[in-house]
């Protein structure tokens, strides 16, 4: 060891200075009795440091999380299964596996046999309490001795990734969310098979995209025309999800943003099993979902998931970002708002995403039953006031107090379709 | 077992071993078990009232509480002399424990049994043991646990001037090892958690590991000690101890007077100490102290019973005090001393500073400082004269004094040809004083010569050096002498030791440094205690008129008659001889006994540590001579100057590269001068024919191999600097290189 004071505890550091004093006073004054009290408090961390640090270990530990990926507020099963060959070192070996806190507490055990050749499976339970990823480990085996005077800490180097996602729920399908103004009948993939000869067309306006202008049917009729059935038939869904923190309230996994999160991974994988392309837009902007991985949709969902793992809450106040890059994007025909605590400007500015898309959908978290105190009168009527804006636009808006599953406010939103 | 059921054990275990550590101080070994029953008590009190939650605050109190009536109900069963058990027991208590610090104030260890003092123990370690139970179990400071058992230990490692022993410390290092241990096993009990499933079948309990930790560790630690503490040498500086000063309420240690007495006989200069003016005739003999036991040793001190005031008690063994006093004025001109120079025998005394006295010698001791500076000191005394008439004397019987258990025993070791010579000398005497008379005679004979150098030796030796052989020695030989064959015929005796009464000038007498003087007392039966004065007349004039027989029963001995004429009529002034002033240094035999076994082990402590510091550089040298001496295969030569030279640069700081022979030996060469490169480069090439060629054919190359191999050695040195040089010279990195490259990184 090439710092054995490192090796001592405070303990080990006292018991060296204090007997070190005492041996010196002792033979100064020529106690000799005194004087082997002091040895006996210098020697033994000496000793001590000798054997702990003299021990080679030869352990093997594997390690594995079963599952690695879990939705929020499931368990998990760690496993160590550990093995010793040869002869264990004369100290007390305890072991602890670093573990986040938001896994569970830490497991520790120790060994306790002294026979040579060993090998011992060690399980222990975890909990995703908290979205994110996670790695657990490495292992560290304390080497102590039972006095408490020298502790050595080593450690392997394997370590366990665990990644906590939202909750995906399965959704139903919402049969009058689909092609845009038709029954909805028919999936988009399957009218997408037909043809560009069905293509309608239209003549051309100011501020038309100049990529849609239809060659064809404007040598046919000698004027600009441009693809009218393209922007209804392109499959997509634009999510605004409110990401900030200040609409939020509520603890741990009961947080109204997780629900909004799942809530937005939920609808984000349905639609994407739909065949639709889907952007996410949350307080800072786009998570850039359909702009890397294409239409493909199984990479797309385990984007999905994995981008609102690593969600955030942000300390913006406004969903200004969300909407302004929702706008700026391709439009898509359908928006779908996840929102927390809303004011009326949140709602104007929230207006500007449906403008040119189909349908507006609106999920308004009612986030004073998530929280523990109730907001003032004031943030109340705001909210009801934002709520009231949106419907009389046309959206689609439904109230979801605590306690309600993503399903069925997704299905609340279809019957509100069909009551109105 | 729960980790408070451990605690209280370990802890109940280590006082009933601290007990032991206070064995010496006490004869009485009774106060062990009654501690024990106590500590049982106390532990068992913890341990039951912690495993049903109770606070600590309560634990303690129920442990008081039990201390309490343990030690009330203790001191019922004990009788206290000022106080029997009628008396209540509220007063009983107290004066047991008056009786007990006054016991132990005034005894030395080991104390005779007393009352008093195992309820003193008992009590202390009652409250030893509540204090380590709440040091450990009430606020969980397991390490401070070993103060309040050493602080029983500290007390007769500390107090005694000897060395308690290896049984004393193994009692502590062993209990508090086993608190560390119980705290280890708690610790280790708590460390597991949060497990699911575990494969191994004790779950969570290390108990065997921990113990085999343990023993792994206090063993060799213990033994490590106990080594250890005979090895390292102690000094004592003087003044620096805190063993031997006078404690606080420790027992005052008295000095030996004897010692000064030779030291200030032999002081170069003459010079005048005190000066006295007294009421009475003549002058007096002023007396310091007094020695009453005899022993193998020799004359020395016992333990006293001191007592405060100015006045002193009764006379010993005097049946009528007479009437008149004598007052001395006394000043101490430059002197110091614990003891009050007084005239015997005091009655009362008039000095400044904290002074005791001792019932049965009257001598007057200072209650503070070891050795009280005197100067300056002025004081008065009122004396009686106590000296018997001859005649009277002479049909007096010994007698019977209060200390007769010390003074009045001939040690059973005296040997027998002081006994013989004793009773030969008294042989024709019948009365105790006549007997008395005729060893000091005796000793006053012309046989004796009085000279400040007799033969070395102490105790008896000294006696027969003086009686049998030498017959040379100064007052302390001749009182000694006189004072032990007094005891062998049947009479109480001590030595006293003090002034002669100096010379009488205008102002009054003038006692010198060398007028320090040792005479006998004898006690006879209503005369109390007598000086008798066996030194030749040279030395202090006449003999006591009623020590010389006038009769002629006594004068069997010519010589004691011749020499027992007053031939200095008075007290002559100038009479003291010169006793040769030599400087010689009086070395003490036995002193120097154990300056020699110190220089030697020291001595031999530093040529370990010296070998030790060169066993590197020693098997370092050894390696080298053994690799470069041309013996052996050719191929095995060039491996082992290889391997030299991969040493000597290691030595040196350098590090050896990787790769073939002929790329080590072309980095290496590189560090070179073009001289020694060269060296490198033929030896590397030989190195790789050695090895890899089909038949090594070295082309006479090998003559030169040990030329080149120290030639290189001498080029990896040279740039070096001194710290390096040093190193490689005294702690080769090369010996502890292949333990490097085994750890792993």
């Amino acid at each position: 060891m090439s710092r054995p004071w490192r090796l001592l505890t405070t303990r080990g550091r006292f018991f060296i200075s204090i007997g070190l004093i005492v041996v010196l006073l002792a033979m100064a004054s020529g106690q000799r009795d005194v004087m082997r009290l002091g040895l006996l408090l210098v020697v033994l961390p000496i000793i001590a440091g000798i054997l702990v640090s003299r021990a080679r270990l030869r352990m093997s530990c594997e390690r594995s999380i079963e599952p690695a990926q879990v939705p929020l507020g499931s368990p998990m099963k760690g496993q160590i299964i550990l093995g010793q060959d040869g002869r264990l070192p004369a100290g007390v070996l305890l072991l602890e596996d670093s573990v986040p806190r938001e896994l569970g507490t830490r497991p520790r055990f120790l060994v306790d046999r002294a026979d040579p050749n060993w090998r011992r499976v060690v399980e222990y339970p975890l909990l995703g309490r908290v979205r994110g990823r996670f790695s657990t480990g490495p292992l560290t085996v304390r080497t102590v001795d039972p006095f408490g005077l020298v502790q050595l800490d080593r450690q392997f180097v394997a370590t366990s990734e665990v990644m906590v996602t939202p909750r995906i729920v399965p959704l139903p399908t919402i049969k009058t969310i689909g092609g845009g103004g038709s029954t909805g009948e028919a999936r988009p993939h399957r009218v997408g098979v037909v043809g560009q000869d069905d293509a309608l067309v239209r003549e051309y306006r100011q501020g038309d995209d100049v990529r849609r202008i239809h060659w064809r049917s404007t040598a046919r009729w000698g004027d600009l025309m441009v693809r009218r059935e393209e922007q209804a038939w392109d499959p997509s869904a634009s999510i605004v999800l409110d990401s900030r923190s200040s609409a939020h309230a509520g603890r741990g996994m009961q947080n109204s943003l997780e629900w909004a999160i799942s809530a937005a991974a939920s609808i984000g994988i349905h639609f994407l099993d739909d065949g639709f392309g889907i952007e996410i837009y949350e307080a800072d902007g786009p998570l850039h979902i359909s702009g890397t991985m294409g239409q493909h949709s199984s990479a797309s969902q385990e984007l999905v998931i994995s981008r609102l793992t690593d969600l955030r809450p942000r300390l913006t106040t406004m969903i200004h970002y969300a909407v302004e890059s929702a706008t700026v994007d391709r439009p898509g025909q359908l928006a779908i708002a996840i929102m927390g605590r809303m004011n009326a400007q949140d709602a104007h500015s929230l207006l500007r995403v449906r403008r040119n898309r189909a349908q507006g959908l609106a999920m308004l978290l009612d986030v004073d039953t998530f929280a523990d105190e109730p907001a003032s009168e004031q943030q109340r009527a705001q909210h009801e006031l934002a709520g009231q804006i949106l419907r009389d636009n046309q959206w689609r808006v439904i109230d979801v107090p605590r306690g309600m599953g993503v399903a069925d406010a997704w299905s609340a939103l279809e019957q509100l379709n069909t009551a109105a | 077992m729960r980790a408070s059921d451990r605690s209280a054990i370990a802890v109940t275990i280590s006082v009933m071993l601290a007990c032991f550590t206070v064995i010496p101080l006490t004869s009485d070994g009774s106060f062990i078990a009654l501690s024990w029953v106590l500590i049982i008590a106390i532990g068992a009190t913890s341990l039951g009232l912690r495993r049903i939650r109770l606070t600590n605050s309560a634990v303690l109190s129920a442990q008081i509480a039990i201390l309490l009536c343990y030690s009330l109900g203790l001191s019922l069963t004990l009788s206290s002399a000022t106080s029997d058990l009628t008396t209540r027991w509220f007063e009983h208590y107290p004066s047991l424990w008056a009786q007990g610090i006054e016991h132990m104030r005034t005894q030395a260890s080991p104390m005779e049994p007393d009352d008093g003092v195992k309820l003193i123990f008992v009590t202390v370690i009652g409250i030893i043991m509540i204090m380590t139970d709440l040091l450990v179990s009430g606020i969980g400071r397991p390490a401070w646990a070993i103060a309040p058992p050493a602080t029983l230990f500290l007390v007769p490692a500390l107090g005694l001037g000897t060395d308690t022993g290896v049984i004393s410390f193994c009692c502590i290092a062993v209990g508090y090892l086993a608190i560390l241990v119980a705290e280890g096993l708690n610790s280790t009990a708590r460390w597991t958690r949060g497990l699911s499933r575990d494969s191994a079948e004790g779950f969570g309990t290390a108990m065997p590991v921990v113990w085999r930790a343990a023993g792994y560790l206090a063993v060799p630690a213990i033994i490590a000690t106990i080594v250890l503490g005979f090895a390292l040498p102690t000094l004592s500086l003087p003044g620096f101890g805190f063993g031997n000063g006078p404690g606080g309420s420790g027992p005052l240690q008295l000095t030996d007077p004897t010692l000064d007495l030779r030291r200030n006989l032999n002081q170069p200069e003459d010079r005048d100490v005190i000066q006295y003016q007294t009421t009475g005739p003549g002058g007096v003999y002023l007396r310091l102290a007094s020695l009453p036991q005899l022993s193998a040793n020799g004359w020395s001190n016992v333990q006293i019973r001191l007592n405060n005031g100015q006045d002193l008690p009764a006379i010993p063994g005097l049946s009528s005090e007479p009437d008149e006093r004598r007052t001395t004025t006394i000043r101490v001109l430059d002197f110091g001393s614990q003891y009050l120079p007084l005239p015997y025998a005091p009655r009362t005394f008039d000095a400044p500073g904290d002074w005791r006295h001792d019932a049965n010698s009257l001598i007057v001791i200072s209650a503070g400082q070891r050795v009280q500076d005197m100067r300056r000191l002025a004081y008065t005394v009122e004396s009686v004269d106590t000296d018997p008439d001859s005649s009277d004397l002479n049909n007096a019987v010994a007698g019977t004094p209060a200390d007769a258990a010390v003074t009045a025993v001939t040690p059973p070791d005296l040997p027998d040809s002081l006994i013989q010579l004793a009773n030969r000398i008294t042989a024709d005497a019948d009365t105790p004083a006549a007997k008395a008379a005729a060893i000091q005679a005796y000793l006053r004979s012309s046989q004796f010569t009085y000279s400040t150098e007799p033969l070395p030796g102490s105790g008896y030796e000294a006696l027969q050096n003086f009686l049998l052989r030498d017959r040379r020695g100064y007052c302390e030989q001749f009182a000694s002498a006189m004072a032990m064959m007094a005891r062998v015929v049947g009479i109480p005796s001590r030595v006293s030791v003090g002034f002669l009464p100096g010379e009488q000038d205008q102002d009054g007498w003038r006692v010198s440094i060398r007028d320090m003087h040792a005479w006998p007392e004898l006690y006879f039966a209503n005369y109390g205690w007598v000086r008798f004065e066996p030194t030749p007349a040279s030395v202090t004039g006449s003999a006591p008129a009623w020590t010389i027989q006038t009769e002629d029963s006594a004068g069997s001995d010519p010589s004691a008659d011749a020499s027992s004429e007053p031939t200095a009529g008075e007290e002559s002034p100038g009479a003291v001889p010169s006793t040769g002033p030599t400087e010689q240094p009086t070395d003490l035999g036995q002193g120097a006994g154990v300056a020699w076994g110190r220089t030697l082990i020291t001595a031999g402590i530093a040529l370990v540590v010296l070998a030790i510091l060169a066993a590197p550089a020693t098997i370092r040298v050894r390696r080298r001579s053994g690799r470069l001496n041309g013996s052996g295969p050719a191929e095995e030569q060039v491996e082992a100057a290889w391997a030299e030279i991969r040493d000597t640069v290691v030595d040196y700081g350098g590090s050896w590269p990787e790769g073939s022979p002929r790329a080590i030996g072309r980095e290496v060469a590189d560090r070179l001068d073009a001289e020694d490169s060269e060296s490198m480069s033929r030896v590397a090439t030989l190195v790789e024919r050695s090895r890899y060629a089909r038949s090594f054919d070295h082309g006479g190359a090998m003559s030169e191999l040990p030329m080149m191999t120290s030639e290189i050695r001498r080029g990896v040195a040279a740039p070096a600097g001194w710290r390096y040089k040093l190193m490689a010279a005294l702690l080769p990195r090369s010996l502890f290189r292949r333990k490097q490259k085994a750890r792993p990184k």
